[in-house]
């Protein structure tokens, strides 16, 4: 009877165990999936410092088209100001939004302008590497996207982005960030920013297709990035970024 | 391995645990969630894009104001700026068109017009700045009255 | 909401600290659970006799603390209802989804070997107890009450594999956040190959540290005294262990201010204004040089007992501290200034709230109360035995 029973015993386990390891073999290992969409297109952004005037149209249009919480900013607009001696000032008051107000003393400025910044929708970005749950990916077309319903808001994603685009959505307890407006992009239409731009200072367009005039910039043209030497390929690109912009 | 009865039933409970686990996460994993181009970063619930697409624009663009502001809309595009988009300076479309029997944001004080052409330190040089609306006006050889803004003597849509 | 006190620039999304108190507390009592288990298993694997005393408070106190390790997590999260994603969809390329799978193995390890350390004592139990306690100390058996000779040997086999294999799994459990900070290349605080053996060290001397106090004052309220054998080799390793710990998070430092990198600026302001209390003087002063001292002598100088403990009790205190300095410099320190380079900000936790100093203080209580009613259930030391250094 004793050993009936321990024979019984042991193949209950092997039973489990076997059915356990078949229930979570079928579902615990990452598969690949049937694709969402099948667009593929490759976007870019490009930032003109030369043109901008620091009148924080885009900011304000973001806040709006985004319903961006207050205090938090998708986008923004830093001064910069270089005295005859080096000394270098920057400044971003609630990010540019209601502009800039003028200088209250006006030493010896060897240079000053305007650097707008936004999400770089890098193409390996480290702040979607670091996401314990898969709610930040990037998507077919290269847009970095964070999934509300997922996110369990750690904040990693937003300690973990070099450039300060992330952060913690104060309603709604996600990280968010800057999408390239990708639920305009969609539409074939273009990011708030960039529509309400009044100078042009911000462009966006499909680059996949080598004729695009963006396309041909980004080929020819000598342009920046910023931070290049985090290896994450940031797909902002800067005309003129000044080597004390960080 | 004869007093090893206890050691059985405790694998027991862990497996039966073990698989009460996996038989719970089965159930609780989101559809459509897996790996869609990459692992590092392309791992996450398929729906997620289609949702994020789903959301409703708040600006429309100037060609959508033409649709009911066709003068004005000839008038801008004729003029120095055709590069400010309609909502720039007048609002979403969103904003406008829920209330659409009031009439469209439109601020015809200086500061409307000083936000982006005061004289600011960073501006372009080539960018057309003045320091006050009082030098301005002395400046194209003309009496400041008091209370004057730029819309006296500018057209908001076509300026020049 | 305390007003924030900024100087210089900032992105303007850096000026809020995220991290808070709570992200402080986490590595702080995973420590001492890595440290405690530790400790423990000096014993059941490496044959360290003279700790006997404290093997069965180790584990039970790398118990406690491992049951609470998860709360200040779960107090942080955006949506703590959405935590087990960390165990349904866990992405292995972020160092803290380990935390999911790591910590889960980690709590039924500690719990398989408290169960097969504590068998005697609930076969015991079931014995001595009638009714529903009965019935409850047999649930617990597994309905075994096998404690012949042969189980006892398996069951002191068995411990010993699972203490093996639980040292590699502590190291796990607090390496990997070590590993969260120092693989995080944009900020270049926590960026640093050294950080994950660094929060090691640290977690190994906090849990000999803890079980130091611990064991002190448990014995006075018992009313006997310490063993002197045990207590001196607790001093000992916890030098031993300090000294590397300490080494290490020089060497860091060191190398920062050599290298001299463009980050350096703002680390050195940093350090110079808003971690000069915390880091320059509580961590490093303070609670460094004295313990280092102070243990140096309890271990090299003979002493009287009295002289010893006292010497070796202010010593564990200060190195307790010292760590959660050290957790809090990092993982506030860290977050203090911006991505941009140029500007620093400040954080105060809340008195009050989710993330406050009530809550933490709370939760770091908890595990004490765990092991309070862990002793009621299964005593730790027992009064007809003897405490004794022989196996």
């Amino acid at each position: 009877m004793d050993k009936q029973r321990r024979q019984f015993l042991k193949q209950a386990c092997w039973t489990l165990l076997g059915s356990g390891l078949m229930v979570s073999g079928t579902i615990s290992l990452p598969r690949a999936v049937a694709a969402a969409s099948g667009r593929q297109h490759r976007y870019a952004f490009l930032v003109d410092t030369h043109k901008c005037i620091g009148c924080g149209r885009c900011v304000a249009a973001c806040r709006k088209e985004n319903r961006v919480p207050p205090e938090s900013y998708r986008t923004w607009v830093e001064r910069y100001v270089v005295s005859q001696e080096g000394t270098v000032s920057v400044d971003s008051p609630h990010g540019g939004e209601q502009g800039f107000p003028a200088l209250s003393a006006q030493h010896n400025i060897a240079r000053a302008f305007f650097v707008p910044k936004l999400c770089n929708h890098c193409k390996e970005p480290n702040c979607v590497q670091v996401c314990p749950v898969g709610a930040t990916y990037v998507s077919k077309d290269g847009f970095v996207l964070v999934d509300e319903r997922q996110c369990v808001g750690c904040g990693y994603c937003i300690q973990a982005c070099p450039y300060g685009a992330r952060f913690m959505n104060t309603v709604r307890h996600t990280a968010d960030k800057c999408t390239w407006c990708f639920h305009r992009v969609t539409k074939g239409m273009l990011p708030a920013c960039v529509l309400v731009c009044p100078v042009g200072a911000r462009q966006f367009g499909c680059i996949d297709d080598p004729t695009s005039p963006l396309a041909a910039v980004l080929r020819t043209e000598k342009l920046q990035v910023l931070k290049p030497e985090t290896g994450n390929e940031p797909m902002v690109h800067y005309r003129g970024l000044d080597k004390e912009v960080r | 391995m004869k007093h090893a009865g206890h050691v059985i039933r405790l694998a027991v409970v862990l497996i039966v645990l073990g698989v009460a686990f996996f038989a719970v996460r089965s159930v609780m994993v989101p559809e459509g969630f897996g790996t869609h181009h990459s692992y590092t970063y392309g791992y996450f619930r398929a729906a997620s894009e289609q949702e994020q697409a789903s959301l409703a624009p708040v600006y429309r663009g100037s060609d959508k104001c033409r649709g009911c502001h066709e003068a004005q809309h000839a008038n801008w595009s004729q003029g120095k700026h055709v590069s400010v988009a309609c909502e720039t300076c007048h609002d979403s479309w969103q904003a406008h068109n829920n209330n659409t029997k009031e009439k469209v944001v439109k601020d015809s004080s200086i500061h409307a017009c000083m936000l982006c052409h005061a004289t600011l330190t960073g501006r372009p040089e080539t960018f057309p700045q003045i320091d006050t609306i009082e030098r301005h006006v002395a400046a194209k050889g003309k009496e400041y009255q008091p209370g004057t803004t730029c819309i006296a003597c500018h057209q908001p849509h076509n300026p020049i | 909401m305390t007003e924030l006190i900024t100087k210089g620039f900032l992105f303007p999304n850096d000026i809020e600290v995220h991290w808070s108190l709570m992200i402080v507390l986490y590595p702080y009592i995973t420590g001492l659970v890595a440290g405690a288990f530790i400790v423990s298993s000096l014993y059941h694997v490496f044959g360290r006799t003279e700790l006997k005393p404290v093997a069965k408070f180790s584990l039970v106190a790398a118990f406690s603390f491992l049951m609470f390790a998860c709360t200040p997590l779960l107090f942080h999260l955006g949506h703590p209802e959405r935590a087990f994603n960390i165990m349904f969809t866990p992405k292995f390329t972020s160092a803290m989804s380990g935390f999911g799978y790591i910590y889960s193995f980690y709590l039924l390890l500690v719990l398989c070997e408290i169960w097969f350390v504590f068998r005697e004592d609930i076969i015991r139990k079931v014995r001595e107890t009638r009714g529903i306690v009965k019935a409850c100390y047999w649930v617990l058996a597994l309905g075994s009450l096998d404690d012949s000779e042969e189980a006892r040997r398996l069951d002191h086999s068995i411990t010993s594999v699972l203490a093996a294999i639980g040292i590699p799994s502590a190291c796990v459990l607090h390496g990997y956040v070590g590993f969260l900070f120092g693989s995080l290349k944009s900020n270049p605080w926590w960026s640093t190959p050294l950080m994950p053996v660094i929060f090691l060290m640290s977690a190994i001397v906090s849990g000999i540290a803890i079980l130091i106090v611990g064991y002190f004052i448990v014995m006075k309220v018992r009313g006997t005294d310490p063993d002197a054998a045990c207590l001196q080799s607790l001093y000992k390793y916890l030098w031993g262990f300090f000294i590397i710990d300490l080494t290490l998070e020089l060497l860091e430092l060191l190398t920062m201010v050599y290298e001299g990198e463009e980050s350096w600026a703002i680390i050195a302001w940093l350090l110079k204004d808003k971690l000069w209390f915390s880091y320059t003087t509580v961590q490093m002063l303070i609670c460094s040089g004295i313990p280092l001292v102070l243990l140096g002598l309890v271990s090299l100088k003979p002493m009287d007992s009295l002289m010893r403990n006292r010497l070796g009790l202010i010593s564990s205190a200060l190195i307790l501290l010292q760590v959660f300095a050290m957790r809090w410099n990092v993982v506030v320190g860290g977050q203090l200034f911006s991505k941009s380079l140029r500007g620093l900000t400040s954080y105060t936790p809340d008195v009050i709230g989710r993330e406050s100093i009530v809550m933490a203080a709370i939760l770091f209580i908890m595990p004490f109360v765990v092991m309070y009613v862990f002793n009621l259930i299964l005593p730790l030391w027992n009064k007809d035995q003897p405490e004794s250094t022989t196996v």
